[in-house]
């Protein structure tokens, strides 16, 4: 088996509190300071250890791997830490490394709204050539949605490959160790797998891990790689996947599927009555701002399609203990209002 | 004439939990005191330490957990005692959300006992008690000191409750009002349920509405170019949150050019978000939370109409406060507000069509506006507090005599 290790990376943005009062007051949605102090406090004890438990990896000749990076991450990172985003640069230009694309905001956009998906396709995008040189050409959606109605935007947007999750029910007895094709578009899928039995490792074919240092909690980062190597044959980047690996089997998935993982689904972020209506209330505006054909607008509008203020607003998953699912979702109606009456409704 | 020495048994200062109580009980008391001697006990935590003043006829050398505000004799005693805790109590303070009867009770039995230990060092003529909290302290006082009971009732079980009146609570409202020389009503609606629910005979019931402090009415720069209709309240059953909801839904459906503004908290408040029953009004249903008086006048300012959709409400003050803020108000039959504000439109709280009508009328003729708000205005610029302890004071002297 080789094995196709794919890092990834976020940090969102921190949304202001925002009262009934702050409504067109010019209050800023994003609040600067506590995104920053977020993204240090992450930074020093979880993503500085991988990242540089990743590059010292990378040293080795045996070692390749592909990295995500959302756009609000790679904006952080770039601001504090330019030194690193060389070395990345370096390496992915070496082809050590393949750099994969994604969401700006790490938005879940692509489950209701194509257009302010693909505003979030085309961010990202700007953001990896900007830092990198290199336009990427391999998929790595929010939480690894996907389902064949998206396929069309996302060849739009350059893409030839793209990663989702393994689900038996949509493989129909084809191993899940290769790499698929989508229907009626050249695209290709890489199929991320749970932690593979070791009897399966020996045999022939791809493993694609993700492994969120966010959501691990590894003692030593660079031990538990190390294992992972152990069980492989070889570790490829994402690129090389795509060219050893030529698909014949076709992946064909009608619903959204995504990232498997504990507490959350991909029904975590538009299940309840909350999100429902800050849904509806972004596909109102999303109207407005396309009959006034403002697409500056809705590159702004989908900020508000991070995955993470979806969660905020559910009882399953919030982590914040100091505030319920209601006060995300009052608040990010009052900023949904601001903004419909600051933008949208001085359009011509 | 020498002057008459009241006790008064308040419900404590006003807070978020007991707003109109609380307003009400401020301002008579600050009024009374100028026409009687007056001593307060009541529940409560927090008071200007650094006023304290000689009081003759009370020792308070003795009390140690009591202060003494600068011009009125004022006995706080530690108690948690909210008067709307099986309804009121805020999604803000889960700890006590969940405060059972039984725990209710042991602190009612805490504070009463206090009281009376309290009342035996006070020299007074009358007791003056407000509400349930009060009811036991009160009956025991009168026993032990054969001094005459007024108790003024701002609300009442029947109102608060769906049960109307299935409750321990009910049956100590019933004993008070039965043991009470004279009893003071908020409104002729509220004086209705105090005979037709307890059996009070009406001959010992004085109706007395609350007033309303003059507010200036200044515009402000409207933020939305849409008409908001605003519902202000504890999200709770007897204030009818579900109904405005409805109503909101028909109004927008008729007028797309409004939102609709829900202000206050409550147990109901994660229902209502949660059921997304607002959806109907997609994207113009807001709601603010708890919001201070100043943050809610602020609010009043920013509105165009007021609705009140009351189940059941003894008197309203907020729809006093809306009208004196210079907003038309739309107001269920079943308040006493509604018997004060003379202009004010009114529908029975089930009529979600007539609340629909009255305020389309209000949005689509100007003229029917301003009258609405130029005769409540008119109406409550009669109104004042001096007056309404004035009054209090005739009913204290009715048992006297």
């Amino acid at each position: 088996m080789e094995t196709c290790l794919i890092f990834t990376f976020h940090s969102p943005l921190q949304l202001s509190d925002y009262s009934f009062f702050d409504i067109g007051k010019k209050k800023p949605y994003f609040d600067e300071a506590h995104t920053h102090q977020r993204f240090k406090s992450n930074y020093k004890s979880i993503f500085k250890p991988a990242i540089n438990g990743i590059l010292d990896l990378l040293t080795r000749r045996d070692f390749k791997c592909s990295i995500y990076m959302s756009g609000t991450f790679l904006t952080a990172l770039h601001r504090s830490e330019p030194t690193t985003m060389d070395k990345l640069k370096k390496l992915i230009h070496d082809g050590k490394v393949t750099i994969l694309g994604g969401t700006s905001h790490e938005s879940i956009a692509s489950l209701f709204s194509k257009s302010l998906f693909q505003y979030q396709l085309i961010a990202h995008k700007k953001l990896i050539e900007q830092f990198f040189g290199v336009s990427p050409t391999i998929l790595n959606n929010t939480e690894n949605i996907h389902y064949n109605d998206l396929l069309t935007t996302i060849e739009e947007c350059g893409y030839k490959a793209l990663v989702t999750e393994s689900l038996n029910w949509y493989l129909h007895g084809n191993s899940p160790y290769q790499v698929f094709k989508a229907p009626k578009h050249n695209v290709s899928i890489l199929l991320n797998q749970s932690p593979t039995p070791v009897e399966t490792a020996k045999e022939n074919g791809l493993i694609t891990r993700h492994i969120d240092p966010l959501l691990a909690t590894y003692d030593n980062w660079k031990q538990h790689i190390v294992n992972i190597m152990k069980q492989s044959e070889q570790l490829i980047t994402a690129e090389e996947a795509l060219k050893k690996f030529k698909p014949t089997s076709t992946y064909s998935i009608p619903m959204p599927i995504g990232r498997k993982r504990p507490q959350v689904g991909i029904s975590s972020f538009t299940e309840n009555a909350m999100q429902k209506e800050v849904i509806t209330k972004l596909l109102l505006m999303e109207k407005k701002i396309k009959e006034a054909l403002n697409t500056n607008l809705l590159y702004e509008l989908s900020k508000f399609t991070s995955g993470d203020y979806f969660l905020d607003m559910n009882y399953k998953t919030i982590t914040a203990t100091e505030k319920q699912p209601y006060d995300y979702y009052i608040s990010m109606m009052n900023m949904l209002s601001d903004f419909e009456i600051k933008k949208i409704n001085q359009l011509p | 004439m020498d002057e008459l020495k009241v006790l008064m048994l308040g419900p404590g200062e006003p807070t978020a939990l007991n707003s109109g109580l609380g307003i009400a009980t401020h301002h008579i008391a600050k009024n009374l005191n100028s026409l009687v001697k007056l001593t307060i006990i009541q529940p409560g935590d927090s008071m200007e330490e650094t006023h304290h003043s000689e009081v003759t006829g009370v020792n308070f050398q003795q009390f140690n957990e009591i202060n003494v505000a600068k011009d009125m004799a004022r006995i706080s005693i530690k108690a948690n005692l909210a008067p709307y805790f099986y309804s009121g109590y805020t999604s803000e303070m889960p700890a006590k959300e969940k405060m059972s009867e039984s725990e209710v009770k042991k602190e009612l039995e805490l504070f009463t006992s206090k009281t009376i230990s309290f009342s035996k060092h006070i020299d007074f003529d009358l007791i003056y008690s407000h509400d349930w909290t009060t009811m036991n302290a009160a009956m025991e006082i009168k026993k032990n000191s054969k001094k005459p009971l007024v108790v003024h009732i701002h609300s009442l079980d029947y109102d608060r409750s769906a049960t109307h009146g299935e409750s321990w609570v009910y049956e100590l409202e019933k004993e008070g009002l039965e043991a009470a020389d004279r009893i003071i009503a908020v409104s002729e609606y509220s004086a209705q349920i105090i005979n037709e629910f307890y059996h009070i005979p009406t001959q010992k019931i004085d109706i007395v509405h609350n007033a309303i402090e003059a507010y200036r009415h200044s515009r402000v720069n409207k933020i939305f170019t849409e008409k908001l209709i605003l519902f202000v309240g504890r999200l709770t059953g007897q204030k009818g949150p579900a109904l405005f909801m409805q109503i909101a839904a028909k109004v927008n459906q008729q007028i797309p050019e409004t939102r609709f503004v829900m202000a206050g908290t409550g147990e109901l408040l994660k229902q209502l978000i949660e059921s997304g029953a607002y959806r109907s009004v997609s994207g113009k249903f807001h709601f603010t939370g708890q919001l201070s008086p100043k943050d809610m006048k602020a609010l009043y300012r920013r509105c165009d109409i007021y609705c009140m959709p009351s189940v059941s409400e003894p008197f309203g003050l907020s729809a006093l406060e809306a009208a004196s803020m210079g907003l038309p108000v739309v107001i269920s039959k079943q308040s006493g507000a509604a018997e004060i504000l003379p202009a004010a439109l009114k529908a029975d709280y089930w009529d979600i069509d007539l609340f629909v009508k009255h305020i389309v009328s209000l949005l689509t003729s100007e003229r029917l506006y301003n009258e609405v708000v130029e005769k409540n205005t008119k109406e409550i610029g009669k109104l004042s507090w001096e007056e309404v302890a004035e009054s209090i004071v005739t009913v204290f002297n009715k048992v006297k005599a």
